[in-house]
């Protein structure tokens, strides 16, 4: 039998909602969404912390949730795709992304919302270094970037009109 | 029709349908619901979009039964080797696991394959591992217990042995032989000859020759392969990412040795495929641990197992002679390529028949020969990724025709428009298509931007130093469906007795939209709007088989079966009322209403018996596209019917630094009918970046950069604008005239950007892709600088 590691105790807000947890301390903050919590729309694609699919919001920054340690996120708060929604409403970068079809397999989908939605909630009117720029560490083998930079620029201009809405 | 942008041309015969990214004026927001009738040709948001931007979609790897096992495979680190295991029992006691699997587990055939006649691929290694990363044995267990090992501490003697790395040792008389009854290691040959291809070449007035070789390209789908599998009863259940559930079926039956009946395929959604994932990959293993445990199993392959293990792109080494006249109309090619089709047969033999057919490009060419082979190696199998090895002829091919347009003196482009190939002239298999060839339309779509492109071009660089940018163009042609073999789709569709429609389609949507598009066409061919209906798909207990998700098939054969459905359907709620075919009918909440001249008949569905489907009425349709078998020629129809596109790429070479910029690519593409012209643009710009990755970094070495930090695949930053012109030749085969375009979409973007490579500066490379280093090294080897191409 594997031998007893000592566990962490940590405590987060994961989609607005408080956890208190024991972790192991190599245990990956993606792997403590998707295996201890039950968040699959994080997504793993690589095991090189390149691809972007496990992007999350930390404390309002886009981070790959591969990249951190579940004890490093102690006393944080984590945003994934789960918690974009509000009171069962699409966020507008939500909406962007189905309306400006920025997705085939969906799988960056997640990602890429996320990593947009942490450029949206500093950049209000992004230019389109900005938003090649935001999305660099998010990978996508399907759309050819084409519409996932279309749904962004939907997106910003959605917020924008709605005043900075939700973010 | 008012929801797509610019409907500019009917009046040729075809329509044009353009539209560029990232183009503020003109926004297309996707239709969620159109009227009864309207859904094909509009830009309908796809079906399955809500889940995915929820982050709801179920992967392979999101559903983890309770109790389930982990299951880790240990594979050979060595290109080729002997092994020997030592003791399993004790080793699985010592580290607490419940069970090691090896060939002795396999209780039926220890063999698969996705051609039946050539399945050869074990799923574990019995005595000899033909390639580093083939499976040799698995251990399930709980899952702290198995992720904690070390696999490299198995109990495992290996012997490496010499492998065969490359195409020629392995065509080395006495080199050792893979498989038995493959002499020389050649797997399959392709052929395919018409006309008298030497006399026509040494009476050329102008020909020109060319030789290439391109390397292994990885699908790098974002999604590595996942699933698991549970045994209920007698029968096996796996959950899993796939592009052929039925496929699937057969050879795990076959691998457990129990009837196709028992063994359930579910697939999940699927985080790009390509047509990797067409071959089989976890589910092997998850189905013999799950049979053997009678446990669900599950196993996630880790990013570098998914590259080490599953098929790649077919490297190919190519050879080609083309001739023509002064008035450089092409009068013969004779083509070569051999494809390292790695240790195992997968698509290998598809690869073979198929380039053959297509190495004329979209062209007349009187005299034609084109030999292939597949020859297998020590190194990964390769298999499908889009296009079945015609991305990489078209390298060769396309290349070719440029050099031969130069050596003529005739403008690239009017030399593709003058041999475009017609309605009524034959193809190299002698086949008269007599509709639908759009391919001229599309190099015709292309002049205005080539013209301006050139201009621009030689503007820049007449004031460039270092910096020189080129334009180039290719033409594609792809043949939908397998190549002369049945292909059939069935699609069912049931009227619910709440009037609501129940559409089962067992094509598996990787990402590209298919579910969306067959719906389209289905609820047209009905006369019903697309709101009320219900998919159902993704389990090969409730769909009848719509074959698989490859070869650009889905929308031309599943979508002409749910069209066939559709229309059944129709007939058979006219038929309840006896009215005539030209009655409309409307589908109310509970009710139908047939509307016939005056008359007007209410059915009350609840007033219908049950059928054994679970509906009031159901109908069912099967296509199978017509061909005709080759001869020993190739001579034959291999496809109903072929799609058509071409590319026109704009770059910038650093002379400096061998480095390539695409500036923006123009995509024309003839789709027959654009059924929802979002999708297919979406998949013409997924299938140029992949296209920009195989012409400019992408090339994986087995053994080494098993990773995606290695491997490169572009990043937002490498792609550039793209604009897609789709134009409508239709088929009368296919769905309201449309042909397929998955495959299609990647085809020209690598020769056309070689081209723009070449009239840049000069170079034309041996070997693809072009990397800076490969570039820089032609560029110091043909003493080129900035200053010196005027
Ligand atoms: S899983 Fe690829 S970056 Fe995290
Ligand atoms: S949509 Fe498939 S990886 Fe982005």
């Amino acid at each position: 039998m594997p031998e007893a590691v000592a566990k962490i105790g940590i405590k987060i807000i994961v989609n607005g909602k408080t956890c208190s947890l024991s972790v192991e301390p190599r245990q990956l903050l993606v792997e403590l969404l998707r295996e201890t919590l039950d968040l699959t729309g994080t997504h793993v694609g690589c095991d090189t912390s390149y691809c972007g699919a496990c992007t999350v919001l930390l404390n309002g920054k886009a981070v790959k949730s591969c990249t951190v340690f579940a004890f490093q996120a102690d006393g944080g708060e984590i945003t994934t795709v789960e918690g974009v929604e509000k009171s069962g409403n699409l966020h507008p970068i939500q909406k962007a992304f189905g309306e400006a079809y920025g997705l085939q397999c969906g799988y960056c989908t997640p990602g890429l919302m996320l990593s947009t939605f942490q450029l949206l909630s500093k950049t209000k009117d992004p230019t389109e270094k900005d938003l090649r720029k935001a999305i660099a560490g998010n990978t996508c083998r399907c759309t050819g970037y084409q519409n996932v930079l279309k749904a962004m620029t939907f997106a910003a201009k959605a917020m924008k009109e709605s005043n900075g809405h939700q973010v | 029709m008012d929801a797509i942008g610019g409907v500019l041309c009917r009046c040729t015969g075809y329509r044009k349908i353009i539209s560029a990214v990232i183009d503020a004026g003109r926004e297309q927001i996707l239709m969620s619901s159109a009227p009864a009738g309207t859904a094909v040709g509009n830009r309908m948001v796809r079906l399955d979009g809500l889940a995915k931007i929820t982050g709801k979609e179920i992967y392979g790897a999101d559903e983890i039964p309770s109790g389930a096992l982990l299951l880790r495979v240990i594979r050979c680190p060595f290109h080729r080797a002997g092994f020997q295991f030592g003791d399993l029992e004790k080793y699985a006691k010592q580290n607490a696991i419940t069970c090691v699997l090896t060939a002795k587990d396999v209780p039926g055939e220890n063999r698969y394959g996705v051609i039946p006649k050539f399945a050869d691929q074990p799923v574990f290694a019995e005595s000899e591992a033909r390639f580093k990363g083939e499976a040799v044995a698995a251990v399930a267990g709980a899952q702290a217990a198995v992720e904690k090992l070390d696999l490299t501490q198995f109990p495992v003697v290996w012997n490496e042995l010499p492998a065969l790395m490359t195409i020629d040792q392995a065509l080395t008389p006495g080199a050792p032989q893979l498989h038995h009854g493959r002499e020389q290691n050649v797997l399959v040959r392709g052929r395919v000859v018409r006309g008298d291809v030497d006399a026509a070449l040494r009476n050329a007035e102008i020909t020109a020759e060319l030789e290439v070789e391109t390397g292994f390209v990885e699908h790098a789908c974002i999604e590595p392969e996942a699933g698991f599998a549970r045994r209920a009863g007698d029968t096996i259940e796996i959950q899993a990412c796939t592009q052929s559930p039925y496929m699937d079926r057969s050879d795990i039956a076959r691998i457990l040795g129990i009837a196709e009946a028992s063994v359930r395929i579910i697939p999940t959604a699927v985080g790009g495929g390509f047509g990797t994932k067409l071959d089989l990959s976890v589910q092997p293993f998850l189905a013999l641990a799950a049979w053997k445990l009678n446990l669900p199993v599950r196993m996630v392959y880790s990013r570098t197992e998914s590259m080490i293990s599953t098929t790649k792109r077919h490297p190919a080494r190519m050879w080609a002679k083309a001739g023509a006249g002064r008035d450089g109309k092409l009068q013969a090619l004779d083509f070569r390529a051999d494809f390292n089709t790695g240790a195992y047969s997968s698509w290998g033999p598809t690869v073979s028949a198929r380039v053959p057919v297509h190495a004329s490009g979209p062209y007349f060419v009187p005299h034609y020969r084109a030999l292939t082979r597949a020859v297998h190696t020590h190194l990964v199998p390769a298999g499908a990724f889009r296009g079945f090895g015609v991305p990489q002829m078209a390298i060769a091919q396309e290349q070719l025709y440029d050099e031969l347009a130069d050596r003529v003196g005739m403008d690239r482009l009017e030399f593709r428009i003058l041999n475009s190939l017609t309605n009524d002239l034959p193809t190299v298999t002698g086949q008269v298509l007599g509709e639908g060839v759009g391919i001229r339309a599309c190099f015709e779509a292309l002049r205005p931007r080539w013209k301006a492109a050139r201009k621009e071009a030689v503007d820049f660089n007449s004031s460039a130093q270092h910096l020189r940018r080129g334009v180039g163009v290719a033409g594609m042609w792809y043949g939908c469906g397998n190549t002369s073999l049945p292909n059939p789709s069935t699609m069912r569709v049931g009227l619910k007795s709440d009037g609501r429609i129940a559409l089962h389609q067992g094509a598996v949507d990787i990402g590209q939209g298919s579910a969306t598009v067959v719906t389209q066409i289905c609820a047209d061919a009905l006369g019903c709007s697309i709101d009320r209906f219900d998919l159902l798909s993704g389990d090969t207990s409730i769909t009848p088989d719509c074959g698989k998700t490859s070869a650009s098939r889905q929308t031309f054969v599943s979508g002409k079966a749910a069209y066939m459905a559709g229309e059944a359907l129709r007939r058979e709620i006219l038929r309840l009322v006896k009215a005539c075919d030209c009655a409309k009918i409307s589908f109310e909440n509970g009710s139908v209403e047939v509307h016939e001249d005056k008359k007007l008949h209410r059915i009350s569905l609840a007033d219908l018996p049950i059928d054994k489907h679970g509906y009031v009425l159901t109908a069912e349709a099967t296509f199978d596209p017509p061909t005709r078998a080759l001869d020993e020629n190739g001579q034959g129809m291999p496809y109903a019917v072929y799609g058509f596109g071409a590319h026109l790429a704009e770059i910038e070479v650093d002379t400096e630094l061998g480095t390539i910029k695409v500036l923006r690519i123009t995509a024309a593409h003839d789709v027959g009918r654009a059924i929802n012209p979002t999708l297919i643009e979406g998949q013409i710009e997924g299938g140029v970046a992949q296209g920009i990755g195989m012409a400019l970094m992408e090339e994986f070495f087995p053994g080494k950069g098993e990773n995606l930090h290695d491997y490169l695949i572009p990043s937002a930053g490498d792609i550039p604008p793209i604009e897609s012109i789709l134009i409508e030749d239709p088929s009368s085969i296919g769905p309201y005239g449309a042909k397929g375009i998955g495959e299609q979409a990647v085809i020209p973007t690598a020769p056309a950007i070689l081209n723009a490579l070449h009239d840049a500066i000069g170079i034309r490379l041996r070997k693809i892709p072009a990397t800076p280093d490969r570039v820089r090294a032609e560029i110091l080897r043909c003493g080129i600088t900035g200053a010196s191409r005027g």
